[in-house]
């Protein structure tokens, strides 16, 4: 299989946004709900929700769940 | 609740109403079985939206991968390195920085991961859904991660033993995209 620019690109992202301690999509998904609700209403990030934040850097599926989440939850 | 959540989720994404329908049901299901992960942190609607949101997009993910098997996607020594098209391969032959990424991370690859690292990290990113991937290995999807993590791990080790940080990493791919891509932008 070759790859293209835009997937190297996503690997090399992915790379440097690593941590040695990060959740994984299952643990993501269980404080996803808590995280969107803080963001709405504009709470300081604890460590478990910058997690959450960090997870996406990493993680295409998890990134987009959060985009569909965030429609789903909007106001109006 | 969960259809009202999941049609404005997906808006845009030529979901039917029957898919819609599978989608909730599968969804309650699911609810139902993680119930005990329910931490009480956030409202239970919002939670159990983001439940459904996983089952949906998992189904979608399948299916647009279709039922390309890992065998046939390692065939031909497709999950051992980590080779460019003929287009990325003319993009990075122009970048010196970017290039220099390129092959530390194809060595990394080549010679420092585990099979089952090599094969999660490259077959993720040709796009497998990691469902499929963890089925067809055996693997937990807590396992899976944990090996994509480690392969992460072992590249950005080698990048920053060699003297390049996420912020040169990041700068060397800044803007980085496919012509056909950029060229519509």
């Amino acid at each position: 299989m070759k790859y293209t620019l835009d997937q190297i690109r996503d690997l090399a992202q992915a790379t440097a946004e690593t941590r040695p301690d990060e959740i994984d999509c299952d643990e993501w998904l269980a404080r996803v709900a808590a995280y969107i609700e803080a963001q709405g209403a504009g709470a300081p990030l604890d460590p478990d929700m910058a997690a959450v934040e960090q997870h996406v850097r990493v993680c295409p599926d998890c990134r987009a769940e959060l985009e569909a989440l965030m429609r789903a939850t909007e106001e109006g | 609740m969960i259809t009202r959540g999941l049609r404005r989720a997906l808006a845009g994404r030529g979901v039917s109403d029957t898919d819609l329908d599978d989608f909730v049901q599968e969804s309650l299901i699911r609810i139902h079985q993680k119930l005990d992960t329910f931490r009480g942190d956030s409202k239970f609607t919002t939670w159990a939206i983001a439940i459904s949101i996983r089952v949906a997009l998992t189904h979608l993910r399948k299916r647009r991968w279709g039922d390309v098997s890992l065998e046939a996607l390692s065939r031909g020594g497709g999950l051992t390195e980590l080779q460019t098209d003929d287009s990325a391969t003319a993009q990075f032959e122009q970048d010196q920085e970017r290039s220099r990424v390129l092959r530390i991370m194809q060595r990394v690859i080549q010679n420092d991961l585990t099979e089952r690292q090599r094969v999660v990290l490259l077959a993720e990113l040709g796009g497998m859904p990691k469902e499929s991937l963890a089925e067809e290995l055996g693997l937990t999807s807590n396992a899976l991660y944990k090996a994509a993590h480690d392969a992460r791990k072992a590249l950005k080790k080698r990048l920053t033993d060699e003297g390049i940080g996420e912020n040169e990493v990041r700068s060397a791919f800044e803007g980085a995209s496919n012509p056909s891509e950029a060229s519509t932008r």
